[in-house]
């Protein structure tokens, strides 16, 4: 029940005179105040439905439209059917961003999460524990499109990653080469989030009463059993809702990929692209006609995705609370 | 149930529409408004306004844009007719598409590379002919006019059935760029033919311990230049742009384009290219070059100017064309162009005409290349002294466009088939033969489903 159905109801009780008609039946005669709320109702709501209409919902339906059309973006739009969709996946550039997409998402998600599980469990016991999620916090902060440039000068041929591997004795590894770019982009990505996910799973660790730990010392259990038999079933909840953060998240996963493996006003190669980058490559076209349709139907694929992901995510997750 | 749905039940019968009515509406209103781009018929003419809206693909700090503006206060003072510029930078065109179809188009001209404008302006019919513009006079320059100074060879570049949709004002062509003052026998004799370049190479190789040749690779269009400029000299041109468009294949894997193909390869595995040009960051290689770690890069006309903050001191920049394979083989130089377009749907045309015609003159033009560093499409217009060998180059030679201009008109093609094969075979992950066996399986699969 909303605040507002609870108000609701207690004014109805409270606030509404009641009156008998020459019939003999009750009507309700609205309060003044329930009166003044019906009349600013629509014009406090308008404003926001409005901007929710234009800027949200109408652009949607415009681009699930726009995905059964051929469009350059000016001149005539052609009506085509599902025809956008159908050469989308015959499409293997469209495939390939399709698997990288998928790639990101539980590739660099699962391992995301196991890195910030382990933080998790090394920090909750930790002195100076705000100062280190602080640090893990940080690259979160940086905007991921300077972490991305600095991050292609740290790979690249005699950089610092580069040098430091040579000064150790092991063998040089060409990071920024085609067949290693997107490996190099997952690393990427799960550094700049795993500091973020930390820190919300160590807010609802906070929240776990210490007893339960003091328990588990009593019994003699280690790191990884607290971890496993009170920490992640308590804390479940909120590994739900970063599940579904990250997909959101991940199938947009745009600005970094570009900045790192694209310059100089380029694409990256191909194989680096995810959804994202296909999508905004076919409504830019690397410089020749833009193929607007195809695009949109490419973001209603993601949608799509992001849809059945997240739907997956909460059936997959779903638990009965544990009260504590 | 909603609160909201429950307060409205709860009162009276309400004068109001209904809520379903009203986001009926309101849906309705924000698809029509969404939608109304795109369906607009409502024309414009031309006519002898005082006003114009100019949009440029230059920021403001930047040269060009010095030199535009400069020119554009004196038109005012000139004419009395207003300018109102507006520096929008590389994406100027993409900006300005989503309006093309509505009444109200806000630039009258736009300045933009020519295969954005091809694409945006020429390929959706939004732009405007630009013929009449030739022949109208150089102010200040008695018999000159738009036509006499602009050859002919650029403009055909720029014309598509008969449709002149942009009038250059810069022009960049693709070079092989060395250091005169580390290379002066190059400078005073430059390699003419494959056989005498690869010769050098081989000799700076040995000198240096590292291929002499710069590349990033990480650009995919830099590692393109190898190998088209190879398939240029090796079959001519357009044979790339018929070989890119041949629906079965056939053309991109024939024994002449495969020979082609092995002039690059045997630079690859020769070991020609300078360590980490396979994995490096842009533009890391090129600064290395600019401090001479390496001795040839191939690159437009815009070399000089992206890395003379780099480069050694005593850097002499020098520059020769891509070598002949034969001698008295194909010389062409790739060219790309930068230049004037009218939207179709532009309000305020015979103003905006009047301002291409005045930029165009010597003296307003010439900005360009002395403040600028380009090279303009004057002939009489000297270029800077780093670009002197690629003007000579150009004036001497014929032209093509960059790339066959397949990025303009096989775009989808180049950026999903031919550039991630092309790095896989620069970077010597595939052998001529394979990437030329491989590139036309792909490209036949490709136009099996092009649309």
């Amino acid at each position: 029940m909303t605040a507002t159905d609870t108000l609701h109801r207690a004014g109805a009780h409270e606030d509404t005179p009641r009156r008998r008609t020459a019939t003999g039946r009750r009507v309700s005669r609205p309060s003044p105040l329930a009166a003044r709320r019906r009349k600013l109702f629509w014009p406090m709501l308008l404003p926001a439905v409005l901007v929710y209409v234009v800027f949200f919902a109408g652009p949607s339906l415009f681009t699930l439209w726009l995905s059964l059309n051929q469009w350059a973006g000016a001149g005539p739009m052609t009506f085509t059917g599902l025809d956008n969709y159908q050469r989308l996946f015959q499409d293997p550039t469209f495939r390939h961003s399709f698997a990288n997409t998928l790639w990101i998402i539980l590739g660099a998600g699962g391992l995301t999460f196991l890195c910030s599980f382990a933080l998790t469990m090394v920090l909750r016991d930790m002195k100076g524990r705000k100062a280190a999620r602080s640090i893990l916090f940080f690259p979160n902060i940086v905007p991921s499109v300077v972490i991305a440039i600095l991050w292609g000068f740290l790979f690249q041929h005699d950089g610092l990653v580069d040098s430091l591997a040579r000064a150790a004795g092991l063998p040089s590894v060409n990071w920024l080469g085609q067949e290693n770019l997107f490996k190099v982009i997952l690393i990427g990505l799960v550094w700049t989030s795993t500091g973020f996910y930390t820190t919300i799973l160590m807010a609802a660790v906070d929240q776990i009463p210490p007893e339960l730990y003091e328990d588990c010392e009593l019994a003699g259990a280690n790191a990884l059993q607290k971890f496993r038999h009170v920490t992640l079933p308590l804390m479940w909840e909120v590994v739900g809702v970063c599940a579904v953060l990250w997909t959101i998240s991940a199938v947009k996963v745009f600005e970094f990929v570009y900045a790192f493996a694209g310059a100089a006003g380029q694409m990256p190669d191909t194989g680096v692209w995810n959804t994202a980058l296909y999508t905004y490559g076919e409504a830019f076209a690397s410089g020749g006609v833009p193929r607007y349709g195809s695009a949109a139907a490419s973001a209603v694929v993601m949608l799509a995705l992001v849809g059945v992901l997240v739907v997956l995510i909460r059936r997959f997750m779903r638990r009965d609370a544990v009260q504590y | 149930m909603s609160a909201a749905r429950q307060f409205t039940t709860a009162t009276e019968p309400s004068r109001l529409p209904s809520r379903r009515a009203v986001l009926g509406a309101m849906f309705a209103a924000a698809a029509g408004l969404t939608a109304a781009g795109c369906g607009s018929t409502a024309t414009s003419t031309g006519d002898g306004s005082s006003a114009f809206t100019y949009w440029s693909m230059w920021k403001q700090n930047e040269p060009q844009a010095k030199v535009i503006q400069a020119a554009i206060t004196q038109f005012t003072k000139d004419t009395g007719i207003k300018v109102s510029i507006q520096w929008k930078g590389r994406q100027v065109v993409q900006q300005l598409a989503p309006t093309l179809n509505t009444a109200n188009v806000p630039a009258d001209l736009v300045d933009s590379s020519d295969r954005f404008a091809y694409a945006q302006l020429q390929a959706t019919g939004q732009a405007l002919d630009l013929t009449p513009v030739l022949d109208l006079s150089i102010p200040g320059e008695t018999g000159n006019t738009v036509g006499g100074v602009v050859p002919a060879k650029y403009r055909d570049l720029s014309t598509t059935d008969g449709t002149l949709w942009q009038i250059p004002y810069e022009v960049i062509t693709t070079q092989l760029w060395y250091d005169g003052h580390a290379l002066p026998d190059v400078a005073a004799e430059p390699p003419a033919t494959w056989a005498e370049f690869t010769e050098l190479l081989a000799r700076r190789r040995a000198e240096r311990g590292d291929g002499p040749l710069a590349l990033d690779g990480d650009i995919p269009d830099y590692a393109a230049y190898w190998t088209y400029y190879a398939v240029l000299r090796g079959l001519g041109p357009g044979a790339f742009g018929k070989a890119a468009t041949d629906k079965s294949g056939a053309r991109l894997k024939a024994d002449g384009f495969v020979d082609a193909l092995r002039h690059v390869e045997k630079l690859v595995s020769g070991g020609d290219f300078t360590k980490g040009y396979d994995g490096s960051k842009w533009p890391a290689i090129q600064q290395k070059w600019a401090k001479g770690k390496s001795d040839f890069l191939l690159l437009g006309t815009f070399a000089p100017s992206e890395t003379a903050e780099f480069a050694t001191s005593g850097f002499t920049y020098r520059s020769m064309p891509f070598p002949a394979f034969t001698e008295g083989g194909d010389s062409s130089q790739d060219i790309s162009l930068i230049g004037f377009s009218i939207p179709k749907k532009a309000k305020n045309t015979a103003a905006a005409q009047k301002f291409i015609a005045y930029f165009l003159a010597k003296k307003h033009l010439q900005g360009i290349a002395t403040q600028a560093k380009n090279i303009t499409p004057r002939a009489d217009i000297d270029a800077p002294a780093e670009l002197a060998d690629a003007q000579k180059a150009l004036t001497e030679g014929t032209v093509v466009k960059t790339l066959d201009g397949v990025k303009e008109t096989a775009a989808e093609w180049y950026t999903k088939v031919f550039l991630p094969l092309n790095t896989k075979f620069i970077t010597g992950h595939l052998t001529a033969k394979s990437f030329a066996d491989k590139l036309a399986h792909d490209s036949a699969a490709y136009w099996k489903t092009a649309s």
